[in-house]
């Protein structure tokens, strides 16, 4: 089916106006279910903490110290971005203060948790990803632009016969 | 996931080998391809404009991670198959389909502690699969691998335009 530019622009319209609505649906809270993995995270934690005693629970948070081995998490509640501490007990894995980790474990006090399983993103590993993402970035745009062009009148994206070179005059 | 240059890596490759396959699967298919692969990733503008903040802002509950699951990169697609003429729908909405798909099933493989990935069926179930747990985002690792393949690859393809 051929649209027109209107058409097109109608669908898209629509396309997005379903897509908003499943950020919507999504962002309303819904309890954790660890049967199907879903477990408490700390915005449960923080909020609920007598009710997951003695459950296990899972979080991502950066090392504020590290003897204790205390984790500073963020978490989302009420519209606004919180944070709290949770000290983390039997980590076997060495960590260095601003490295980011995953911890699973049991609650064991409103604000402790004996880790069963821990995840360490060292910091420069943070460095690369956003590095190489960026470049991944670049590279697939500037694919895009030389096999892609718009039909301005349909609104139409349609492959160029001839990939778009940088170089102009003969060779 | 790996970081996006492997997933990058990884459509190219599967898109590739396809195109000698299928006459239809231009290079311009290819590339829309590793487009595909980049939907889920938009989820990212998280990192810029948390779901909070947007909350705050609109007065309603939001969440930006749909956009990483089925239902919301479902969308995604059809709005990328939607944006090309009628000639090339089908195709489009193939290889966006399928880089969107290299992507989500990548992901799957992600190492947490919680040893569950992530929800990748929403809407149609909350359920986290297990994860094998094999990569970070941040190890260099998936990237060379799949670097290299798509290195290989793009050999092959350019022996096989000359060979042809």
């Amino acid at each position: 089916m051929e649209f027109s530019r209107r058409e097109r622009i109608t669908l898209l319209v629509l396309l997005l106006v379903v897509l908003s609505a499943l950020l919507v649906v999504d962002g309303v809270d819904r309890p954790p279910a660890p049967e199907l993995g879903v477990y408490p995270e700390a915005d449960d934690i923080a909020q609920q903490p007598d009710t997951y005693q003695d459950q296990q629970v899972s979080f991502t948070g950066q090392v504020v110290s590290t003897d204790p081995l205390v984790i500073r998490t963020e978490y989302e509640t009420d519209a606004r971005i919180k944070s709290m501490q949770v000290t983390l007990s039997d980590v076997e894995a060495t960590v260095e203060r601003g490295d980011r980790l995953q911890a699973f474990g049991v609650l064991i006090a409103p604000q402790t948790v004996r880790a069963t399983n821990v995840v360490v993103v060292p910091q420069t590993g943070r460095w690369y990803a956003w590095i190489t993402s960026f470049v991944a970035g670049l590279w697939v745009l500037a694919r895009l632009l030389r096999h892609w062009t718009l039909d301005a009148e349909t609104g139409a994206f349609l492959p160029r016969l001839e990939a778009l070179h940088l170089r102009r005059g003969d060779d | 996931m790996p970081d996006l240059l492997a997933h990058a890596f990884l459509a190219y490759a599967i898109l590739r080998v396809l195109s000698w396959r299928y006459d239809w699967l231009t290079t311009p298919y290819v590339t829309a391809g590793m487009a595909g692969a980049f939907i889920p990733d938009i989820v990212k503008i998280e990192l810029l404009l948390p779901s909070a903040i947007v909350e705050a802002a609109l007065g309603i509950p939001f969440s930006w991670s749909p956009v990483h699951r089925l239902g919301g990169t479902a969308v995604c697609v059809l709005i990328g198959a939607v944006l090309v003429d009628e000639a090339r729908r089908r195709g489009a909405l193939l290889v966006l389909s399928l880089g969107a798909t290299s992507h989500l099933l990548a992901d799957l493989l992600l190492a947490k502690a919680s040893l569950r990935a992530f929800p990748v069926l929403w809407p149609l179930t909350r359920w986290q699969p297990p994860t094998p747990g094999l990569y970070l985002s941040t190890q260099p690792e998936p990237t060379v691998v799949t670097g290299l393949l798509a290195a290989a690859i793009w050999s092959l393809s350019r022996w096989r335009d000359g060979a042809l």
